[in-house]
């Protein structure tokens, strides 16, 4: 079996002033110290989000050199996506521990400008879509919400939700961005027009700072302290017409309607067994889209299920206890990796989940690939 | 419509689309078993033949989403904010989707809104096409968002 023995992070912040191979050293080895090892104990890196590489990692964190090494696709998929790799290189036995780690000055030097540069299908970008001013996450993924509220109805009130439920959530996380900053259903429909429907507080974060695991097929040392985190299952796919989204067929079809069933099948878990949940919330439709994909409610159900208080603090299936990328900061969705664990070893302070047995952790990446990875807690 | 930076239009996956709508034609790649492609691929999505031909498809369409884009980086499209950009669905098999400037009310953008294509000259290299209403009186009424019929097969 292969599990989390170690999270760890730096602050997040805007304009952090820090290099990214300060952030990588900082998060790198406090994940290692969580996990109560060594850093002779790494002998395999996953450096995620495409702005740093191994080598950075092998340097800052002090770790051996001849390690098994893998680089996911840059987008937000990758997180997730890095459990599985990590997954991989241990059963092939590659490595036997891995170190995943992300850094980015998001809200500074590494902005989303520059990374739509690096996504798939760079040719429909520039040839058909930037022409026609089309041409950032906000704009197209307002394009798939706008079909589901016509399609089924969804309402802004419903959208407001997912967002007033992330920053009741940071309010309790003093690690949040948005810690001390209340959103108000009034501040959130009044906030400025981004790419209509999506307001200010339907869009996510950018954050400068870093966040490390450790994945390993080891048990934690005798008396280390160290608390592991099974994973039970990960699984990634990719929708039809990968490259972009117009021509997709069935626009709600994405990587996750793949990875979800493949992920319960091979953990013998279905969505009722799940306790909460960490969804990759780039905006806040992408939440409702993903809850229906990962089958904890019907499709075109998304609306009502969050609006039923479902997804909030005491909710029936609490999502993004730490805020996630709309409230508590950008980590690309390895600060929602890092969450689960916290809920699982119980260490998640007053957003602690009741009896958190199964946590789900989604990705989202561009152009809809997905991925599941399904944690659950050991034995106390 | 300013002038903008525009696209490659010397790319050989897209160049006779470019001098199509030259022309004021729309003409989508396409394979030996007559099927459309789109956006542009070499290889049929379909039946994974070559696309080896262009063909002409009608420049009518419904309005299958949209959105208001309210702030832009892109600097040639600042001072055009908010503008209505839409995916508009075309008839042919598969059916074909284009996502382009729709110069229509926000207020009046609707689900299935009947539009037809026009072309803007922004220079000797390079016609974009736009999408206008079919019937100009429907597309002002203030006409409310409706569910959807049965739009894809």
């Amino acid at each position: 079996m292969i599990g989390i023995l170690g999270v760890g992070q730096t602050e997040f912040g805007r304009r952090s002033g820090r290099s990214l191979q300060s952030l990588v050293a900082e998060a790198s080895r406090a994940a290692i110290v969580d996990a109560g090892l060594k850093p002779a104990d790494i002998d395999g890196v996953i450096p995620v989000g495409g702005y740093i590489h191994v080598e950075d990692v092998l340097a800052g964190a002090g770790l051996p050199l001849q390690v098994a090494d893998a680089m996911p696709a840059p987008g937000g998929n990758a997180a997730v996506d890095s459990l599985r790799i990590a997954s991989a290189l241990i059963m092939s036995g590659q490595a036997t521990t891995v170190l995943i780690v992300l850094a980015k000055n998001g809200s500074s030097a590494n902005r989303i400008d520059d990374r739509v540069k690096l996504l798939p299908g760079q040719q429909f970008r520039t040839q058909l879509e930037r022409p026609q001013g089309w041409s950032a996450p906000v704009e197209w993924y307002a394009m798939i919400c706008r079909r589901h509220m016509l399609e089924f109805g969804t309402t802004k009130e419903q959208l407001a939700e997912v967002s007033l439920s992330a920053y009741s959530f940071a309010q309790q996380n003093p690690r949040a961005m948005q810690h001390g900053k209340a959103l108000t259903r009034e501040k959130y429909h009044s906030s400025p027009m981004i790419a209509d429907p999506y307001q200010l507080y339907d869009c996510c974060l950018e954050t400068d700072g870093a966040v490390a695991v450790v994945v390993s097929s080891r048990l934690p040392a005798a008396g280390s302290g160290s608390r592991r985190v099974e994973l039970l299952a990960v699984a990634s796919g990719r929708p039809q017409s990968p490259d972009e989204l117009s021509n997709r067929h069935d626009w709600y079809e994405i990587g996750l309607s793949y990875a979800a069933p493949a992920a319960y099948e091979r953990a013998s878990l279905a969505p009722e067994d799940i306790d909460g949940a960490m969804i990759y919330d780039c905006f806040t439709f992408e939440v409702l889209h993903q809850l229906e994909v990962a089958g904890f409610c019907g499709k075109g159900k998304g609306g009502p299920f969050v609006a039923s208080g479902a997804i909030g603090p005491g909710g029936s299936l609490p999502v993004n206890t730490h805020g996630g990328l709309l409230a508590e900061g950008h980590m690309t969705g390895m600060n929602h990796i890092a969450e689960a664990v916290r809920q699982l070893r119980g260490e998640a302070g007053a957003n602690q989940i009741d009896e958190a047995r199964h946590i789900a952790v989604t990705g989202w990446g561009d152009w809809g690939d997905g991925s599941m990875a399904l944690l659950g807690g050991r034995s106390r | 419509m300013k002038a903008r930076l525009g696209p490659d239009t010397s790319n050989p996956d897209f160049s006779p689309f470019w001098e199509g709508c030259k022309e004021q034609r729309l003409l989508v790649p396409s394979c030996r078993h007559e099927h459309l492609n789109w956006p542009p691929r070499p290889v049929c999505q379909t039946c994974f033949e070559w696309n080896d031909k262009w063909v002409e498809i009608a420049g009518r369409g419904s309005l299958y989403s949209w959105t208001v884009v309210h702030k832009t980086r892109l600097q040639s499209h600042l001072a055009e904010t908010p503008y209505v950009v839409g995916v508009v669905e075309l008839r042919g098999t598969p059916p074909v989707r284009m996502v382009g400037r729709c110069e229509i009310d926000p207020a009046a953008a609707m689900f299935g809104l009947e539009l037809v294509v026009d072309f803007h000259r922004v220079s000797p290299d390079l016609t974009l096409p736009f999408w206008r209403p079919a019937n100009p009186a429907r597309a002002s009424a203030q006409a409310p968002a409706q569910a959807p019929a049965q739009a894809t097969p």
